[in-house]
């Protein structure tokens, strides 16, 4: 679990440079999107804490001495949440929560899920999707709540699912519908 | 025209070219040359006095004739307060060319005939050698003979190079034979006939280089073509210096070596501006450039980006990540301009940069490699190159745990295992 392969590129001293010529510094920020993704789905990490996390191994390379700057952090951040793998979580913009995947994707997994365990057509708790016994084996086993309404959210948009919200939270049902 | 032949100015150049031992006496722009009495002029251009020729040049047309003055045998000056004032060329047995003045006919009468019987053409320290051989020296044969002449050689020549440096004016009037000088240790050391080591030829070489303008170009000389004629000489001298500098030198630079060229008559920056900007209109194999940092270089035309992306590109794939300061002594240019050179080859995608305290150091941009997420990092030598502090601490990490990378204690030199 801790043993996490850095891609090669996390040994090259440019890469904790923030590029100042733009195409170059698209293609590394992608790069540094993808480390940070995989990273915070091998750690399963929601947050990003722009203070806590600076000293993290994601930003900090002691092998070549390289660190990614606070404002290399903040700016790589904000590209996270312009891709939709992140949001803010607070007005300062010292915290994020990062998406590793997208409301989408979680929406797309939890259908599979739902089908394979013939729930469609039926109606279940956001409850039994995050913490019941049928979800036990799945990646969203444990999501918070935010992110699992948004992701049904995703699919009562393509008119697969269909919310019933309640002022409990997790009696909050929803209803899949077949493809 | 039977009297002048045919000049053309090549592609790159921006003026004709002057022969050994001739320089620039005057020059006057708005002239036109008839043959004979005619009306229609042959060509509209500036006319130059050399110390060996008359020329007219059409740059429009990159086009001209020139005669020697050793067969002009008279000259005439038709002065006219209405029309043009003309100076007449005379070959003899009425034979005769017509230049047209619009300005300054008087000066260019006087300066003419003032050469001619100078009879400048000439070359003076020949004779004056000759001279002084014939009536001092008692004939005699073989080795002693060689010597004493060898010495009374050496002696005139010392007695010259003495007396000119006495008084700045003797200086002037002695440039040319100065330069006659100089170009016969020029001779000399290219023949490999001096004694001294390479280096001191390379130092000797480079003197020369300085001592050799002869004739440069004032607002006397030229008056209100100053700064095309200034232009011209610029781009001529920097020919010589710009495959040196590796294609490219920064404007003060030029400032400074065109100026330490010339000795007296210096020039201000702004006069220096004002002559490379005019390279463009003038034709010149080189041009002005500036970067977006503001800096401006003059860059010869053969120069371009590309071959020096190259050149770094190779730079870095054999030793490594490269700064600045490490360009410069490379590529023997001044800091600046290596830096300039980088951020152009960083701007155009082929480096992308390390920035710390420590200083700037310029990579491959192997973020835009298509095998980014696989690199073979030892095609990439990069491990090699990370400045000397951070080898230290990666030493401290790499023999703690295991990892892709050993050192070599003694050649601290990076091996892989």
């Amino acid at each position: 679990m801790n043993n996490f392969n850095f891609p090669s590129y996390y040994n090259l001293p440019p890469f904790f440079t923030i590029q100042p010529v733009q195409a170059t510094r698209e293609k590394q920020l992608k790069l540094w999107i993808d480390l940070v993704l995989a990273f915070t789905k091998h750690f399963k990490k929601y947050t990003i804490d722009i203070q806590e996390d600076s000293k993290s191994s994601l930003f900090n390379n002691e092998k070549i001495n390289r660190n990614l700057n606070d404002e290399g952090i903040r700016l790589l951040l904000e590209e996270l949440v312009k891709h939709g793998h992140g949001e803010w979580l607070d007005k300062s913009k010292a915290s994020c929560r990062i998406i590793w995947r997208t409301f989408d994707e979680w929406g797309k997994m939890i259908y599979k899920w739902a089908d394979k365990n013939g729930l469609v057509g039926q109606v279940c708790t956001v409850y039994e999707i995050r913490e019941g016994d049928l979800a036990q084996e799945e990646e969203f086993y444990g999501l918070d709540y935010d992110t699992t309404i948004k992701a049904l959210e995703a699919l009562e948009k393509q008119n697969l699912a269909k919310i019933f919200k309640s002022e409990n939270s997790d009696e909050t049902g929803v209803k899949f519908f077949t493809q | 025209m039977q009297f002048f032949t045919q000049l053309s100015i090549e592609k790159g150049k921006t003026s004709f070219e002057l022969e050994k031992e001739e320089y620039q006496i005057l020059t006057q722009k708005d002239v036109s040359i008839h043959n004979g009495k005619e009306k229609k002029p042959k060509l509209k251009g500036v006319i130059y006095l050399t110390s060996k020729r008359l020329a007219i040049i059409d740059y429009s047309k990159r086009k001209g004739f020139s005669t020697f003055l050793s067969i002009v045998k008279k000259t005439n000056l038709e002065k006219s307060t209405f029309s043009h004032s003309k100076v007449i060329i005379n070959f003899g047995e009425d034979k005769f060319v017509t230049f047209s003045f619009k300005s300054n006919a008087t000066k260019f009468a006087e300066k003419l005939v003032e050469t001619l019987s100078n009879k400048t053409w000439v070359p003076k320290i020949v004779k004056e050698e000759k001279e002084v051989t014939s009536k001092d020296v008692t004939p005699k044969f073989g080795i002693e003979f060689l010597l004493q002449r060898e010495n009374q050689e050496r002696d005139s020549e010392k007695k010259l190079l003495t007396q000119a440096f006495t008084d700045l004016d003797a200086l002037m009037k002695n440039a040319q034979k100065m330069v006659n000088i100089a170009e016969k240790f020029a001779y000399a050391l290219h023949k490999g006939e001096t004694d001294g080591g390479k280096q001191e030829t390379d130092e000797f070489n480079s003197i020369l280089i300085e001592i050799g303008m002869v004739d440069p170009v004032t607002k006397e000389t030229s008056g209100d073509i100053y700064y095309d004629e200034l232009s011209r000489q610029v781009a001529s001298f920097l020919e010589k210096v710009l495959p040196k500098t590796g294609g490219m030198i920064s404007l003060a630079d030029a400032y400074c070596l065109f100026n330490r060229a010339r000795g007296t008559e210096l020039i201000s920056p702004d006069d220096l501006l004002k002559a490379c900007q005019l390279f463009q209109k003038l034709g010149a194999s080189m041009d002005l450039r500036k970067f977006d940092s503001g800096v401006i270089v003059i860059q010869s035309k053969s120069n371009n980006d590309e071959a020096n992306c190259k050149t770094i590109i190779h730079l870095i794939q054999k030793n490594g990540p490269i700064s600045p300061f490490e360009l410069a002594k490379k590529l023997k240019i001044s800091i600046n301009l290596a830096k300039e050179q980088l951020l152009n080859a960083e701007s155009n995608l082929f480096l992308c940069r390390d920035e710390t305290i420590e200083g700037l150091y310029f990579y491959e941009n192997f973020f835009l490699n298509e095998n980014v997420d696989n690199l073979d990092q030892k095609n990439l030598s990069i491990n090699e190159n990370i400045p000397k502090e951070k080898k230290e601490t990666s030493k401290k990490e790499t023999s703690k745990k295991e990892t892709f990378v050993t050192i070599n204690g003694e050649d601290d030199e990076w091996q892989f295992v």
